[in-house]
C-alpha cells in the first residue's frame, strides 16, 4: 500500500527514514476490507429482516423490531429476527472454525465437513434423538459437542499411527474415511425409524429456518468460548503455517497449539451443527475469500472470516427463503450451490497444501 | 552481541525402533562457523534436530553455555537457539516482510505486543541479507537462493546467538550455493554468531567451516579443523569412497576430488 506511506508534510522533520512496518504496512487496506465488510453485514441483515416469503413494508418491520407485534406481516418478521441473529452467528462460528481447520492442518480443503468434525456432531444427535428421545437445545449442543470431539480425536489419533505423525495430509485422509464411516452410521441409524426420521432429514440438510431465542440463548456461551480460543490461537497458527519444524524452531509447542486450536474450532462447529445441522462449504469458501483480502496473517484472517461466514450464511438464508418462493429452501442447500463452484475453482487454482 | 558454546554428551536418539544417534558427543566453541558432514542416514540431520530440542534425545543431553537445554522454556531457548529446517513451508502469497517478522516470535509474550525492538530487528535482519528492496515482494514468486536468504532473514530476525540450519543449500544452483554460505560466514564475522549446519557439498563445507564434523553410523567419526578432517582417510570410512585430497588452489583448504571405480578416468577420456 504504497497510497498509505504519509505525505512528506505530515511526516516530523527528524522522523527516521521510512522502515518497513508490518503492522503500518497493510494496515489501510485492512481496515477498508473491514469497513466493506461490516457494511455488507449490515446489508445483509436488513435484506435478511425484510425479504421472506411474505412480502411486508416499512411499517410491519418497524412494528417488529419495535416489539409491537399486531399484524400478520409483523409476526412475519418478528419471526425473521431470531433467524437472523442465528445466521449471523452460526456463519461468523463456521467461517472461523474452516479458517482454523485450514491454518491447523495446512490444508487448503479443510472444513468443519473434513475432519469428521461434522459428521460426529450430526451422529451424536441422530443417536440422541433415536435412543434418548433428545428435546432440549441444550441435549443437542451437549450430545453435538460430545460427537464433534470424540471424531475429531478419532481423527488426529488414526492420522498420528505410525512414522512421522499427524501431516495435514493424513489428518485430511483420516478425515474423510471417518466422515464417511460416521455417515453411514448416521443413516443406518435413521432408516428403521419412520417415526424420527421426518425430523432427523430436515436437521441434517442445515438451516436456520424456524429458529427462535430460546434455541439461540443456550449456545451462545459455547459459540464466545469458541471464538475466544480461536482468536487466541491465531499467532500459533501464523507459526504452524511455517511447517511443524519452523514453529517448534521459534518456540511454539506444536501438539498444544494443534490442540488448543482443534478445541476452538471443534466447539464452534459443534455448537453451531447443534442448532442449525451439518451446513457445509461455509467453512472452506468464506476463508479463502478472506485471504484475497487480508493476506495470510490469522490474527485478521479470523475476525474477517467471522465477518465473511456472516455475509455468506445470511445471504443464502435470504436466497433461499425467495428461489423457492413461497415455500423455503434451506441455507444449508443454498450454500452447497455456492460453494461447490468454488471448491472446484479453489483445487484447480492451488496447489494442494500450499498453505 | 555474545556469541554462545553447545555441548552434546553422549547423545543416543532414534525413531521409534530405530537408533539413529548412538552416542554422539561434540563440542562446539562459541562464534565457530561448524559444518556436520556424512553419508544419508549418518545421523547429521538427527544430530541436528537434538541440538534444537526438536527431537528429546533417548540419554545424553545438550548444553548451551553450560547449561542443559531439556529444561529450558520453549521461548526463552527459542531465543538462544534458531533453526532452519531443510524445507520450511510459506504460506502462498506471504510477503517477505511478514515472513521475516515471525522471527520475533520468541520475542512476544501473550500481552507484548510489536515494539520497536521488533521493528529495528526485522529491518535489521532484511538489510543484512539484502533484501530490503524486496520486502514488499510474496516469498512464492522469489527465486531459490533469494527465498533460502529470506528463511535466513527470519532466523536472524530471531536474535539468537546460535544458528541451526539443516542443508540450507539443497536444492540451489552452485552460484545460489556460494551466496547462501557468504551470507552465513558474513553473520559469523560480524555478529560472532555460532553456527552449525549440516552440509552435502565436502569441498563446500572444508571451504566454509572452521570445524567439521564427520559423522559415520550415528557417530562422530572425526571432529576438527578441515584440514585434520578432510583426508582421504575419512573419506573411505565415512562416505565409503576412494577420493584424492588436494589443497584448494583458491583457499589452501583441503579439497576431494572423488576417483569411483573407474579412477576418475571416466566418460571424458573415452567419448574423445
Amino acid at each position: 500500500m504504497q497510497g498509505f506511506s504519509p505525505t512528506p508534510r505530515a511526516r516530523p522533520s527528524n522522523a527516521a527514514p521510512a522502515r518497513p512496518s508490518v503492522h503500518r504496512r497493510y494496515l489501510a487496506r485492512r481496515l477498508t476490507g473491514a469497513a466493506l465488510l461490516i457494511t455488507l453485514l449490515l446489508g445483509a441483515a436488513a435484506l435478511s429482516v425484510a425479504l421472506g416469503a411474505r412480502s411486508v413494508g416499512w411499517a410491519e418491520i418497524h412494528a417488529a423490531l419495535t416489539g409491537q407485534v399486531q399484524s400478520v406481516g409483523d409476526a412475519a418478521v418478528a419471526s425473521r429476527l431470531p433467524r437472523t441473529l442465528l445466521a449471523l452467528l452460526a456463519g461468523a462460528a463456521l467461517g472461523v472454525a474452516g479458517g482454523v481447520m485450514q491454518g491447523l492442518t495446512r490444508n487448503p480443503l479443510a472444513d468443519p465437513g473434513l475432519l469428521g468434525v461434522n459428521a460426529g456432531a450430526a451422529l451424536a444427535v441422530v443417536i440422541g434423538i433415536a435412543w434418548f428421545n433428545l428435546q432440549t437445545s441444550l441435549g443437542f449442543i451437549m450430545s453435538a459437542l460430545t460427537g464433534a470431539s470424540l471424531s475429531a480425536v478419532a481423527v488426529y489419533v488414526i492420522a498420528s499411527l505410525g512414522r512421522g505423525g499427524a501431516t495435514p495430509l493424513r489428518l485430511a485422509l483420516a478425515g474423510a474415511a471417518i466422515t464417511a464411516a460416521l455417515t453411514s452410521l448416521t443413516t443406518a441409524i435413521i432408516l428403521p425409524r419412520g417415526d424420527i426420521s421426518g425430523l432427523v432429514q430436515s436437521w441434517l440438510v442445515g438451516g436456520v429456518g424456524g429458529a427462535t431465542y430460546d434455541q439461540i440463548t443456550p449456545v451462545v456461551p459455547f459459540l464466545a468460548v469458541g471464538f475466544i480460543v480461536s482468536v487466541a490461537c491465531a499467532r500459533k497458527l501464523n507459526l504452524l503455517a511455517l511447517g511443524d519444524d519452523t514453529a517448534a524452531g521459534l518456540g511454539e509447542n506444536v501438539a498444544l497449539a494443534r490442540g488448543m486450536s482443534a478445541l476452538g474450532a471443534v466447539l464452534l462447529c459443534g455448537a453451531t451443527t447443534a442448532v442449525c445441522g451439518p451446513i457445509g462449504f461455509v467453512g472452506l469458501v468464506v476463508p479463502h475469500a478472506c485471504r484475497l483480502l487480508v493476506g495470510t496473517d490469522y490474527r485478521w484472517l479470523l475476525p474477517f472470516s467471522a465477518l465473511g461466514g456472516a455475509i455468506l450464511l445470511l445471504l443464502a438464508d435470504v436466497a433461499g427463503r425467495l428461489a423457492a418462493h413461497p415455500a423455503e429452501l434451506d441455507a444449508g442447500i443454498v450454500t452447497a450451490f455456492i460453494g461447490a463452484p468454488v471448491f472446484i475453482w479453489i483445487v484447480r487454482r492451488r496447489k494442494v497444501g500450499a498453505l | 552481541m555474545n556469541a554462545s558454546s553447545l555441548q552434546a554428551e553422549a547423545l543416543t536418539a532414534g525413531y521409534g525402533e530405530r537408533r539413529v544417534l548412538d552416542n554422539a558427543s561434540v563440542d562446539i566453541a562459541p562464534g565457530q562457523l561448524t559444518a556436520i558432514v556424512g553419508a544419508n542416514a549418518c545421523g547429521k540431520s538427527t544430530l541436528l534436530r537434538v541440538l534444537s530440542r526438536l527431537i528429546a534425545p533417548a540419554s545424553g543431553r545438550v548444553l548451551l553455555d553450560g547449561s542443559a537445554i531439556d529444561g529450558m522454556a520453549a521461548r526463552k531457548l527459542a531465543r538462544r537457539i534458531g533453526f532452519l529446517p531443510q524445507s520450511p513451508m510459506a504460506p502462498e502469497g506471504i510477503s517477505v516482510l511478514e515472513l521475516v517478522s515471525r522471527g520475533r516470535h520468541p520475542h512476544q509474550g501473550l500481552f507484548r505486543r510489536w515494539s520497536a525492538a521488533d521493528e529495528a530487528a526485522v529491518a535489521d535482519a532484511l538489510a543484512a541479507t539484502g533484501l530490503l528492496a524486496l520486502a514488499e515482494r510474496a516469498v512464492d514468486e522469489l527465486s531459490g537462493g533469494q527465498r533460502q536468504r529470506v528463511w535466513i532473514a527470519m532466523a536472524l530476525a530471531q536474535q539468537t546467538n546460535v544458528l541451526l540450519l539443516d542443508e540450507p543449500t539443497t536444492f540451489l544452483d552452485i552460484n545460489h550455493q556460494i551466496e547462501v554460505l557468504d551470507l552465513l560466514t558474513e553473520l559469523n564475522h560480524t555478529r560472532g554468531t555460532t553456527v552449525v549446519m549440516v552440509l552435502h557439498e565436502l569441498n563446500l563445507a572444508a571451504r566454509y567451516a572452521d570445524t567439521l564434523i564427520a559423522m559415520a553410523g550415528g557417530r562422530v567419526y572425526a571432529a576438527g579443523t578441515p584440514e585434520t578432517v578432510l583426508t582421504e582417510a575419512t573419506v573411505r570410512e565415512v562416505f565409503g569412497l576412494e577420493s584424492r585430497v588436494i589443497e584448494d588452489p583458491v583457499t589452501g583448504k583441503p579439497m576431494m576430488i572423488p576417483l569411483g571405480r573407474h579412477g576418475g578416468v571416466g566418460s571424458a577420456t573415452r567419448s574423445s
